[in-house]
Protein backbone atom coordinates (compact mmCIF):
# COMPACT_ATOMS: atom_id res chain seq x y z
CA UNK A 1 0.00 0.00 0.00
CA UNK A 2 1.33 3.32 -1.14
CA UNK A 3 -0.17 5.50 1.59
CA UNK A 4 -1.18 3.39 4.46
CA UNK A 5 -3.54 5.38 6.52
CA UNK A 6 -2.36 4.59 10.22
CA UNK A 7 0.63 7.21 10.22
CA UNK A 8 -1.26 10.23 11.09
CA UNK A 9 -1.38 11.90 7.90
CA UNK A 10 -4.37 13.67 7.34
CA UNK A 11 -5.88 12.75 4.11
CA UNK A 12 -8.23 14.79 2.10
CA UNK A 13 -11.21 13.09 0.84
CA UNK A 14 -10.86 12.97 -2.99
CA UNK A 15 -13.99 14.12 -5.34
CA UNK A 16 -16.31 11.47 -6.93
CA UNK A 17 -14.74 9.81 -9.96
CA UNK A 18 -16.46 11.25 -13.03
CA UNK A 19 -17.61 8.42 -15.42
CA UNK A 20 -15.59 7.45 -18.42
CA UNK A 21 -16.28 9.25 -21.31
CA UNK A 22 -16.85 6.61 -23.10
CA UNK A 23 -19.82 5.47 -20.58
CA UNK A 24 -21.10 9.43 -20.82
CA UNK A 25 -21.21 9.10 -24.41
CA UNK A 26 -22.97 5.81 -24.34
CA UNK A 27 -25.80 7.11 -22.32
CA UNK A 28 -26.47 9.63 -24.62
CA UNK A 29 -26.41 7.50 -27.66
CA UNK A 30 -28.96 5.62 -25.79
CA UNK A 31 -31.01 8.66 -25.05
CA UNK A 32 -30.36 9.86 -28.57
CA UNK A 33 -31.96 6.14 -29.76
CA UNK A 34 -35.05 7.11 -27.43
CA UNK A 35 -35.35 10.43 -29.13
CA UNK A 36 -34.98 9.32 -32.54
CA UNK A 37 -37.69 6.15 -32.19
CA UNK A 38 -39.82 9.13 -30.56
CA UNK A 39 -39.77 11.03 -33.73
CA UNK A 40 -40.22 8.07 -36.21
CA UNK A 41 -43.23 7.25 -34.08
CA UNK A 42 -44.87 10.61 -34.87
CA UNK A 43 -43.49 10.64 -38.28
CA UNK A 44 -45.59 7.60 -39.32
CA UNK A 45 -48.62 8.43 -37.11
CA UNK A 46 -49.01 11.56 -39.54
CA UNK A 47 -47.66 9.89 -42.62
CA UNK A 48 -51.14 7.61 -41.87
CA UNK A 49 -52.91 11.02 -41.28
CA UNK A 50 -52.12 12.11 -44.87
CA UNK A 51 -52.77 8.98 -46.25
CA UNK A 52 -56.41 8.60 -45.24
CA UNK A 53 -57.25 12.31 -45.09
CA UNK A 54 -55.35 13.32 -48.08
CA UNK A 55 -54.65 16.79 -46.29
CA UNK A 56 -52.31 18.92 -47.27
CA UNK A 57 -51.11 20.06 -43.71
CA UNK A 58 -50.08 16.94 -42.40
CA UNK A 59 -47.90 16.68 -45.33
CA UNK A 60 -45.78 19.45 -44.04
CA UNK A 61 -45.64 18.39 -40.22
CA UNK A 62 -44.89 14.84 -41.75
CA UNK A 63 -42.15 15.82 -43.72
CA UNK A 64 -40.71 18.35 -40.95
CA UNK A 65 -40.97 15.53 -38.36
CA UNK A 66 -39.41 12.66 -41.25
CA UNK A 67 -36.61 15.28 -41.75
CA UNK A 68 -35.81 15.78 -37.99
CA UNK A 69 -35.56 11.45 -37.86
CA UNK A 70 -33.07 11.66 -40.43
CA UNK A 71 -31.04 14.71 -38.58
CA UNK A 72 -31.52 12.77 -35.57
CA UNK A 73 -30.51 8.84 -37.33
CA UNK A 74 -27.02 11.09 -38.76
CA UNK A 75 -26.20 12.38 -35.30
CA UNK A 76 -26.69 8.92 -33.42
CA UNK A 77 -24.60 7.68 -36.39
CA UNK A 78 -22.02 9.88 -36.54
CA UNK A 79 -21.80 9.76 -32.52
CA UNK A 80 -21.70 6.27 -32.85
CA UNK A 81 -18.94 5.76 -35.22
CA UNK A 82 -16.47 8.22 -33.64
CA UNK A 83 -17.06 6.02 -30.68
CA UNK A 84 -16.10 2.72 -32.19
CA UNK A 85 -14.65 2.90 -34.93
CA UNK A 86 -10.39 3.32 -35.59
CA UNK A 87 -10.46 5.74 -38.03
CA UNK A 88 -7.81 8.20 -39.73
CA UNK A 89 -7.58 11.26 -38.47
CA UNK A 90 -8.88 12.82 -41.80
CA UNK A 91 -11.76 10.95 -41.40
CA UNK A 92 -12.54 12.35 -37.75
CA UNK A 93 -12.09 15.67 -39.46
CA UNK A 94 -14.54 15.23 -41.84
CA UNK A 95 -17.09 13.67 -39.20
CA UNK A 96 -16.81 16.64 -36.97
CA UNK A 97 -16.34 19.57 -39.29
CA UNK A 98 -18.41 18.21 -42.53
CA UNK A 99 -21.04 15.81 -42.01
CA UNK A 100 -21.19 17.21 -38.01
CA UNK A 101 -23.31 20.03 -39.69
CA UNK A 102 -26.22 17.76 -41.21
CA UNK A 103 -27.96 17.33 -38.32
CA UNK A 104 -27.57 21.16 -37.81
CA UNK A 105 -29.17 21.81 -41.26
CA UNK A 106 -31.86 19.43 -41.48
CA UNK A 107 -33.29 20.66 -37.79
CA UNK A 108 -33.79 23.98 -39.97
CA UNK A 109 -35.09 22.17 -42.68
CA UNK A 110 -37.11 20.23 -40.50
CA UNK A 111 -38.30 23.14 -38.41
CA UNK A 112 -38.93 25.30 -41.36
CA UNK A 113 -41.26 22.75 -42.91
CA UNK A 114 -43.32 22.80 -39.08
CA UNK A 115 -43.44 26.28 -39.37
CA UNK A 116 -44.81 26.33 -42.81
CA UNK A 117 -47.84 23.34 -41.32
CA UNK A 118 -48.89 25.76 -38.69
CA UNK A 119 -48.54 29.08 -41.33
CA UNK A 120 -50.98 27.11 -43.73
CA UNK A 121 -52.91 26.47 -40.80
CA UNK A 122 -53.40 29.80 -39.65
CA UNK A 123 -54.21 31.43 -42.72
CA UNK A 124 -55.14 29.07 -44.77
CA UNK A 125 -52.89 29.43 -47.89
CA UNK A 126 -52.72 27.01 -50.34
CA UNK A 127 -48.45 27.03 -51.03
CA UNK A 128 -45.57 28.71 -49.62
CA UNK A 129 -41.99 28.46 -51.21
CA UNK A 130 -39.20 27.70 -49.26
CA UNK A 131 -35.46 29.06 -50.35
CA UNK A 132 -32.88 27.79 -48.47
CA UNK A 133 -29.10 29.79 -49.15
CA UNK A 134 -26.70 27.02 -49.93
CA UNK A 135 -23.92 29.51 -49.13
CA UNK A 136 -24.45 28.10 -45.81
CA UNK A 137 -22.83 25.31 -46.29
CA UNK A 138 -19.66 26.74 -47.59
CA UNK A 139 -18.87 28.75 -44.23
CA UNK A 140 -19.07 26.32 -41.55
CA UNK A 141 -18.49 28.44 -38.59
CA UNK A 142 -20.22 31.23 -39.13
CA UNK A 143 -23.30 28.53 -40.79
CA UNK A 144 -23.44 26.61 -37.44
CA UNK A 145 -24.57 30.02 -35.47
CA UNK A 146 -26.58 31.40 -38.78
CA UNK A 147 -28.84 28.04 -38.47
CA UNK A 148 -28.44 28.36 -34.29
CA UNK A 149 -30.08 31.44 -34.65
CA UNK A 150 -32.53 30.81 -37.30
CA UNK A 151 -33.44 27.20 -35.42
CA UNK A 152 -33.98 29.21 -32.45
CA UNK A 153 -36.46 32.54 -34.47
CA UNK A 154 -37.97 29.39 -36.00
CA UNK A 155 -38.57 27.12 -32.70
CA UNK A 156 -39.90 30.77 -31.20
CA UNK A 157 -42.55 31.28 -34.01
CA UNK A 158 -43.70 27.04 -33.77
CA UNK A 159 -44.00 27.67 -29.73
CA UNK A 160 -46.44 30.81 -29.83
CA UNK A 161 -48.24 28.78 -32.55
CA UNK A 162 -48.59 25.52 -30.78
CA UNK A 163 -49.42 27.37 -27.95
CA UNK A 164 -52.39 28.98 -30.13
CA UNK A 165 -53.65 25.60 -30.63
CA UNK A 166 -53.77 24.44 -27.18
CA UNK A 167 -55.10 27.70 -26.48
CA UNK A 168 -57.71 27.07 -28.62
CA UNK A 169 -58.73 23.69 -28.07
CA UNK A 170 -57.63 23.34 -24.23
CA UNK A 171 -56.93 19.30 -24.86
CA UNK A 172 -54.21 17.75 -23.58
CA UNK A 173 -53.27 16.58 -27.00
CA UNK A 174 -52.07 19.55 -28.13
CA UNK A 175 -50.05 20.55 -24.86
CA UNK A 176 -48.21 18.14 -26.28
CA UNK A 177 -46.69 19.32 -29.13
CA UNK A 178 -46.70 22.44 -27.83
CA UNK A 179 -44.23 21.66 -24.41
CA UNK A 180 -42.19 19.40 -26.50
CA UNK A 181 -41.35 22.68 -29.05
CA UNK A 182 -40.83 24.93 -26.09
CA UNK A 183 -38.22 22.40 -24.58
CA UNK A 184 -36.68 22.18 -27.65
CA UNK A 185 -36.71 26.35 -27.70
CA UNK A 186 -34.97 25.93 -24.29
CA UNK A 187 -32.39 23.53 -25.88
CA UNK A 188 -31.59 25.56 -28.58
CA UNK A 189 -31.00 28.95 -26.37
CA UNK A 190 -29.01 26.85 -24.22
CA UNK A 191 -26.89 25.20 -27.10
CA UNK A 192 -25.82 28.74 -28.18
CA UNK A 193 -24.93 30.15 -24.86
CA UNK A 194 -22.75 26.96 -24.90
CA UNK A 195 -21.21 27.36 -27.97
CA UNK A 196 -20.39 31.41 -26.89
CA UNK A 197 -19.23 30.40 -23.80
CA UNK A 198 -17.40 26.95 -24.81
CA UNK A 199 -18.94 25.18 -21.72
CA UNK A 200 -19.59 21.68 -21.71
CA UNK A 201 -22.01 21.84 -19.03
CA UNK A 202 -24.37 23.92 -20.83
CA UNK A 203 -24.05 21.68 -23.79
CA UNK A 204 -25.00 18.15 -22.21
CA UNK A 205 -27.80 20.43 -20.35
CA UNK A 206 -29.11 21.61 -24.13
CA UNK A 207 -28.94 17.91 -25.06
CA UNK A 208 -31.14 16.78 -21.86
CA UNK A 209 -33.62 19.82 -22.88
CA UNK A 210 -33.98 18.10 -26.66
CA UNK A 211 -34.48 14.72 -25.55
CA UNK A 212 -36.88 15.68 -22.63
CA UNK A 213 -38.72 17.53 -26.33
CA UNK A 214 -38.29 14.58 -27.77
CA UNK A 215 -39.68 12.38 -24.99
CA UNK A 216 -42.82 14.60 -24.75
CA UNK A 217 -43.94 13.77 -28.41
CA UNK A 218 -42.67 10.33 -27.86
CA UNK A 219 -45.47 11.00 -24.80
CA UNK A 220 -47.95 11.69 -27.72
CA UNK A 221 -47.06 8.91 -29.95
CA UNK A 222 -47.71 6.39 -27.54
CA UNK A 223 -51.43 8.26 -26.05
CA UNK A 224 -52.78 8.43 -29.82
CA UNK A 225 -51.55 4.90 -30.39
CA UNK A 226 -53.02 3.51 -27.26
CA UNK A 227 -56.61 5.03 -27.23
CA UNK A 228 -59.23 3.02 -27.36
CA UNK A 229 -62.35 2.81 -29.05
CA UNK A 230 -64.61 3.70 -26.55
CA UNK A 231 -63.04 6.55 -25.91
CA UNK A 232 -64.83 8.02 -29.56
CA UNK A 233 -66.81 10.52 -28.97
CA UNK A 234 -70.32 10.21 -30.92
CA UNK B 1 -65.27 25.18 -37.41
CA UNK B 2 -65.26 24.72 -40.81
CA UNK B 3 -68.55 25.26 -43.11
CA UNK B 4 -67.58 22.47 -45.18
CA UNK B 5 -66.98 19.23 -44.34
CA UNK B 6 -64.12 17.11 -45.77
CA UNK B 7 -64.93 13.55 -48.10
CA UNK B 8 -62.98 11.65 -44.47
CA UNK B 9 -65.17 14.05 -41.79
CA UNK B 10 -68.22 12.76 -43.86
CA UNK B 11 -67.42 9.31 -43.97
CA UNK B 12 -66.44 9.19 -40.25
CA UNK B 13 -69.56 10.86 -39.43
CA UNK B 14 -71.62 8.17 -41.02
CA UNK B 15 -69.96 5.13 -39.56
CA UNK B 16 -70.04 6.37 -36.06
CA UNK B 17 -74.12 6.77 -36.35
CA UNK B 18 -73.97 3.26 -37.24
CA UNK B 19 -71.23 2.25 -34.22
CA UNK B 20 -73.52 4.02 -32.06
CA UNK B 21 -76.76 2.08 -33.27
CA UNK B 22 -75.20 -1.15 -34.11
CA UNK B 23 -77.13 -1.83 -36.96
CA UNK B 24 -78.62 1.75 -38.98
CA UNK B 25 -81.22 2.33 -41.41
CA UNK B 26 -81.15 5.08 -44.00
CA UNK B 27 -83.61 7.08 -42.25
CA UNK B 28 -81.63 7.36 -39.34
CA UNK B 29 -78.52 8.05 -41.23
CA UNK B 30 -79.90 10.36 -43.26
CA UNK B 31 -81.33 12.68 -40.02
CA UNK B 32 -77.75 11.97 -38.14
CA UNK B 33 -75.32 12.35 -40.95
CA UNK B 34 -76.92 15.74 -41.93
CA UNK B 35 -76.82 14.90 -46.04
CA UNK B 36 -79.36 14.76 -49.29
CA UNK B 37 -80.41 10.82 -49.80
CA UNK B 38 -78.74 11.34 -53.45
CA UNK B 39 -75.37 11.87 -51.24
CA UNK B 40 -76.04 9.51 -49.01
CA UNK B 41 -76.63 6.84 -50.95
CA UNK B 42 -73.21 7.18 -53.06
CA UNK B 43 -71.34 7.65 -50.02
CA UNK B 44 -72.69 4.13 -48.40
CA UNK B 45 -72.49 2.72 -51.59
CA UNK B 46 -68.62 3.80 -51.67
CA UNK B 47 -68.32 2.62 -47.76
CA UNK B 48 -69.40 -0.93 -48.59
CA UNK B 49 -67.95 -1.85 -51.44
CA UNK B 50 -64.24 -1.19 -49.13
CA UNK B 51 -65.28 -3.28 -46.73
CA UNK B 52 -66.28 -0.78 -44.02
CA UNK B 53 -69.95 -1.40 -43.58
CA UNK B 54 -72.40 -4.35 -44.21
CA UNK B 55 -75.74 -3.96 -45.91
CA UNK B 56 -78.13 -6.14 -44.04
CA UNK B 57 -82.05 -6.49 -45.56
CA UNK B 58 -84.06 -7.18 -43.32
CA UNK B 59 -87.76 -7.56 -45.39
CA UNK B 60 -88.26 -3.97 -47.07
CA UNK B 61 -86.09 -2.83 -44.70
CA UNK B 62 -82.49 -1.74 -45.26
CA UNK B 63 -79.43 -1.47 -42.42
CA UNK B 64 -76.11 -1.13 -42.34
CA UNK B 65 -73.37 -2.83 -39.69
CA UNK B 66 -69.75 -2.22 -39.18
CA UNK B 67 -67.64 -4.55 -40.27
CA UNK B 68 -64.38 -5.50 -38.63
CA UNK B 69 -62.49 -3.77 -41.12
CA UNK B 70 -64.64 -0.53 -40.46
CA UNK B 71 -63.99 -0.84 -36.35
CA UNK B 72 -60.31 -0.96 -37.15
CA UNK B 73 -61.35 2.37 -39.15
CA UNK B 74 -62.81 3.72 -36.74
CA UNK B 75 -60.19 3.43 -34.51
CA UNK B 76 -57.80 4.67 -37.00
CA UNK B 77 -60.02 7.71 -37.40
CA UNK B 78 -59.60 8.43 -33.55
CA UNK B 79 -55.88 8.45 -33.64
CA UNK B 80 -56.10 10.62 -36.74
CA UNK B 81 -58.42 13.28 -34.94
CA UNK B 82 -55.80 13.14 -31.89
CA UNK B 83 -53.16 14.05 -33.93
CA UNK B 84 -55.05 16.73 -36.03
CA UNK B 85 -55.76 17.91 -32.67
CA UNK B 86 -52.35 18.06 -31.64
CA UNK B 87 -51.03 20.00 -34.56
CA UNK B 88 -54.33 22.09 -34.80
CA UNK B 89 -54.99 20.97 -38.33
CA UNK B 90 -58.33 21.09 -38.98
CA UNK B 91 -60.26 17.91 -41.23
Amino acid sequence: MLFPSNLGVTTVPRPAPLPPPQQVAGFLLLLDALGLGALLALSYLLYRSWSITRNRLFVFFFLGFAVLSAGELSRLVLLAVAMTARISELRLFFLTHVAGFIPQLSQTVALTLIAIGYSLEAFRAESLQVILPYWLLRERRAAFWITGVLNTALLAYIVVNAFSVYAASRRNHSLFPALAFLSMLASNVVLLFSLGMENELLFVSSKLLHLAGLLLLLVLAVRVVRLERKEVEV
Amino acid sequence: MSARRSKFRILSDIMRVVEREGEANVSTLLLEANLSYARLSKYLEELVDKGFLLRIEDGREVKFKLTPKGESFLREVKRIEAIAEAFGVEL
